[in-house]
């Protein structure tokens, strides 16, 4: 029962806007309940060159920004867990604050720092070489940023294997003369590989995905990803009416694609959990001395902190002062004004957006827990028939691209029409991230339950209770706490969000992401980066109310 | 009380599959304290889980006081079993106080407010955690903790108690103190209990019965006593404590026993061979080889102190006779160094004739 009532939950937030994508890939109109059968719209969208350099773009993008983010995650994991540089935990901090900040608000800030005509950077490098020095509007530029804004993921995964680290494995091998080298590369690189490698296809996955930063930068200088490909044959085709079916058709190499790597992602993250085992030694983990060299490491660190967040920040929150774009200067100082702010709150289109972006953050965020939760009780705790087919349902839209869930769910709700009228809706938008967001819920809400020692709830059990009983009194508890961590993180991943809301854009349903896209989209600067200010005041404040119900709730627990 | 008839269980991951009972049976009397023992992962805990319920066995049949709990697949779920059971892990509920802990089981039973209150008094008395009623059960320590597992499955009075190797996360001296303690609880309140362990010290010095298991097959069942000094297998004489092994051929029966021939000579036993076979290996522990001066011992064989090892209570000498080598505990009463020419003598009722 349980298992049917799950299963169908799941039928409808994956199975339907799947078959959705992939019978509309054969009509040739494009929509799913349509009559006729073609392949005509494969024949279109694989047929052309530009298919090629789209997929070259693609790979190049993804595996670029891959690279770039968790070679600098290993080099500030180990910098930070493994030396003595000066001005660690706050380093540390700094390194971890960009997951407040919307990889969409770290563009526009580059944007705004590196334009060839006007960017700041180029303005104040002007007289001292000629040609603009910084040009994020290329394939170099999506990279890097992409790259910048994946690093704190990637160095959350990696920085607790080197920390956790046995030194006397290092040690060893020290004492057998391996010098420096040999040691780093015989035993620390072979113990933190698994740890690299999940945390290099995870971003390889979503950098597939991803549309906010190639959707800034690469669109319009005309460079295509999959994922603003998708949205320029749905939004701005040449031939003006949404090209549904060769989307479609462009969809299944992707999804194929993307399915293989998710799959084998799981297989080695579900290896690396069977050998999970936290020991309890205490240790302290081997400290490498910079000697000279550790003032020299810190100015790096600042450096980095400095591309990474500080400058892109202080540059929409410059320009979000300011009437009209200019460069800080002392003459500009005297323009600076709260108006923008101000006028932000007088428009009715923003009030409404905010609302719109709460209440879809706050029921997504409900609905994916909750869901979510119960996904991964039925995988990790139960011995009820089927769950292998729960879970890898609920694995599926990982390797979905936000957009293409957009597609997908436009056609389903056509289709289901006066049935469910959520079209145009924010309630489409929700349905969207219930989808888009519900492997991470699975997952997360998946760890916290392996947390939870079977036999507590075993102990419910053998004391008499049955098991909605033990579910409720014993379970539930214990794992609320640790719930409302997933719930912030899909809450303040629903506000960020751009590219689905983007995608099911209707007449009412514009939420805080795709204001500020229009706005900048208009060329309004000053307002949307006003608007990203907030934004990011939004999805800060969630994370730091987090932070403090976590300590507040692991104080209790121990008192 | 409980009766287990040759359960069968595998597991099943995926491509893979572990036998873990392979047709365990036995039968335990009320008020009888019984011990599953064996070596790690030879499938006790699986074993003790099929009887709460909590795994579900391919065939065989489990009753509990008489009614049928498990038949072939058919299963009354773990709650509705008259049973308690405490956990290795203690599975104390973080969330909950001490007392809350231990009425858990009342209210599931829904025992009224003021009977619940005062059972729960009782049994945190009995295990001496009064004090601590209303204290959050993560600010315990191991050793309390595992009182509080301990009181929460006294206190629903189930006739069967399980317990998962209860003391194996405590310190030696808690472990010794916490032995004596729950022999004595569970024989003042008169339940029955199954205790899993794979200490064959606390086996022994707890339980009236103990199966010895061996990768999925109860091997041997008996007293402690008959267990140590009769075992008829082999991997219970070396299970339960230090033993050498002899081959031996059958001789000739005499009215106290079989003789058999080895490499000390001819030896003469208190016990029957098993069948009809003349190969047969026979075992004596090293206490019970006797070493003495040839005055003392002027009748035994004659033997060489191989080494010495001086451990306090006792001395465990090496000695070799002809050939043979073999281990012999002794009190300091009298001290030999290597190389001294001594006589060794081992009584018939000492010689353990062993099934295979
Ligand atoms: N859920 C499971 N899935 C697969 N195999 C299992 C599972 N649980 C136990 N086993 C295997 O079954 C065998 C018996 O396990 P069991 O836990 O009963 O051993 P045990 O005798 O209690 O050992 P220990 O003294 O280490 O607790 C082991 O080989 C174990 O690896
Ligand atoms: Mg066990």
């Amino acid at each position: 029962m349980p298992t049917l009532a799950l299963g169908a939950i799941l039928a409808y937030l994956v199975v339907a806007p799947l078959a959705a994508l992939i019978i509309s890939s054969l009509r040739p109109t494009g929509f799913p309940l349509d009559d006729g059968w073609t392949l005509g719209n494969y024949a279109k969208a694989y047929g052309n060159v530009e298919f090629l350099s789209l997929l070259s773009n693609t790979v190049v993008f993804a595996v670029g920004a891959t690279a770039v983010a968790v070679s600098t995650a290993l080099l500030l994991a180990w910098v930070l867990e493994r030396t003595d540089v000066p001005g660690r935990v706050l380093f540390r901090i700094m390194v971890l604050i960009p997951i407040a900040i919307p990889p969409l608000l770290l563009a526009l800030g580059w944007a705004l720092l590196g334009n060839p005509r006007n960017g700041l950077i180029n303005q104040m490098l002007r007289p001292f070489i000629d040609g603009p020095l910084l040009n994020p509007y290329t394939m170099t530029g999506m990279i890097l940023i992409q790259g910048l804004s994946l690093v704190p993921t990637a160095f959350l995964i990696i920085a607790p294997t080197l920390r956790n680290l046995d030194p006397s494995l290092e040690e060893a091998a020290r004492t057998c003369g391996a010098g420096f080298l040999k040691t780093v590369t015989r035993t620390v690189l072979p113990m933190i590989a698994p740890a690299l490698a999940t945390a290099g296809i995870i971003i390889l996955i979503a950098c597939f995905v991803l549309f906010d930063i190639p959707g800034a930068l690469g669109m319009p200088s005309r460079i295509y990803v999959l994922s603003t490909r998708v949205f320029y044959l749905m939004n701005n085709s040449p031939t003006g009416a949404p090209l549904y079916g060769e989307v479609s058709a462009l969809a299944m190499l992707f999804l194929v694609m993307l399915l293989a790597m998710g799959w084998a992602y799981r297989r080695m993250t579900a290896q690396s959990r069977r050998f999970v085992t936290v020991t309890g030694k205490a240790f302290r983990p081997r400290m490498y001395r910079l000697g000279p060299w550790k003032w020299a490491v810190a100015g790096l660190l600042g450096l980095y902190v400095l591309v990474a967040l500080l400058l892109p920040l202080g540059v929409l929150a410059w320009m979000s002062l300011l009437p009209y774009p200019t460069a800080p200067t002392m003459d500009s100082l005297s323009l600076l004004t709260l108006e923008n702010h101000a006028g932000l709150f007088e428009s009715d289109a923003f009030v409404g957006s905010v609302g719109n972006s709460l209440t879809v953050a706050v029921v997504a965020a409900t609905l994916v827990t909750i869901i979510g939760g119960l996904v991964s009780w039925m995988v990790v705790r139960s011995r009820l028939p089927g769950r292998a087919v729960i879970d890898n349902l609920a694995f599926i839209p990982l390797a979905i691209p936000g957009v293409m869930i957009g597609v997908a769910l436009i056609y389903v709700y056509l289709a289901l029409g006066s049935a469910v009228p959520i079209y145009g809706t924010i309630w489409i938008i929700v349905a969207g991230y219930l989808t888009q967001y519900l492997p991470y819920g699975a997952r997360l809400a998946g760890n916290v339950m392996l947390q939870v020692h079977n036999e507590l709830e075993e102990a419910g059990r053998t004391s008499g209770g049955s098991p909605a009983k033990v579910m409720l009194r014993i379970t539930l508890p214990i794992v609320l706490p640790a719930l409302l961590g997933v719930w912030v993180w899909v809450a303040s991943h629903s506000l960020r969000e751009l590219s689905t809301a983007l995608m099911l854009q209707g007449y009412d349903n514009s939420v805080v992401t795709t204001l500020l896209w229009d706005a900048w989209a208009g060329g309004d600067v000053t307002r949307s980066a006003a608007i990203g200010i907030w934004l990011i005041v939004g999805t800060s404040s969630l994370l730091l109310l987090w932070q403090l119900v976590s300590r507040l709730t692991t104080r209790t627990a121990t008192n | 009380m409980l009766e287990v008839n040759d359960l069968q269980l595998t597991y099943r991951l995926g491509s893979l599959s572990h036998h873990a009972l392979k047709g365990v049976s036995l039968s335990v009397g009320r008020g009888e304290f019984f011990t599953l023992l064996g070596p790690s992962g030879c499938g006790k805990t699986t074993c003790l889980r099929s009887i709460a319920g909590l795994e579900n066995p391919d065939t065989g049949r489990i009753a509990i006081q008489g009614a049928t709990v498990f038949k072939d697949g058919a299963s009354v779920p773990t709650e509705k079993r008259d049973i308690a059971m405490v956990f290795q892990s203690y599975a104390v509920w973080p969330h909950m106080t001490v007392a809350q802990n231990v009425a858990f089981p009342l209210e599931m039973a829904r025992v009224g407010r003021a009977e619940r209150d005062e059972r729960v008094r009782k049994a945190l008395a009995m295990v001496g955690l009064e004090p601590y009623a209303d204290r959050s059960a993560t600010m315990l320590s191991g050793g309390q903790q595992q009182r509080v597992a301990l009181a929460r499955a006294l206190v629903k009075n189930a006739k069967l108690i399980l317990l998962d190797e209860p003391l194996s996360n405590l310190d030696a001296k808690l472990r010794d103190q916490m032995r004596v303690e729950l022999r004595e609880l569970q024989q003042r309140i008169d339940t029955t209990a199954i205790y899993v362990t794979h200490d064959q010290d606390e086996a022994m010095s707890m339980s009236d019965r103990v199966a010895l298991m061996r990768a999925g097959e109860l091997i041997e069942l008996g007293n402690p006593a008959d267990l140590y000094l009769r075992p008829r297998h082999r991997f219970t004489a070396e299970f339960l404590g230090q033993a050498t092994f002899l081959p031996a051929r059958f001789e000739r029966d005499e009215e106290r026993g079989a003789v058999f021939s080895t490499t000390l000579g001819t030896v003469v036993t208190t016990q029957r061979r098993y069948g009809e076979a003349s190969a047969h290996t026979l075992a004596v522990r090293p206490e019970h080889v006797h070493i003495g001066t040839a005055d003392e011992l002027p009748d035994g064989l004659d033997a060489t102190i191989v080494s010495r090892l001086f451990s306090g209570r006792m001395l465990e000498y090496v000695v070799r006779i002809g050939e043979t080598v073999l281990p012999a505990h002794a009190t300091s009463r009298l001290l030999f160094s290597a190389g001294d020419r001594v006589k060794v003598s081992i009584a018939a009722e000492n010689w353990i004739v062993l099934e295979d």
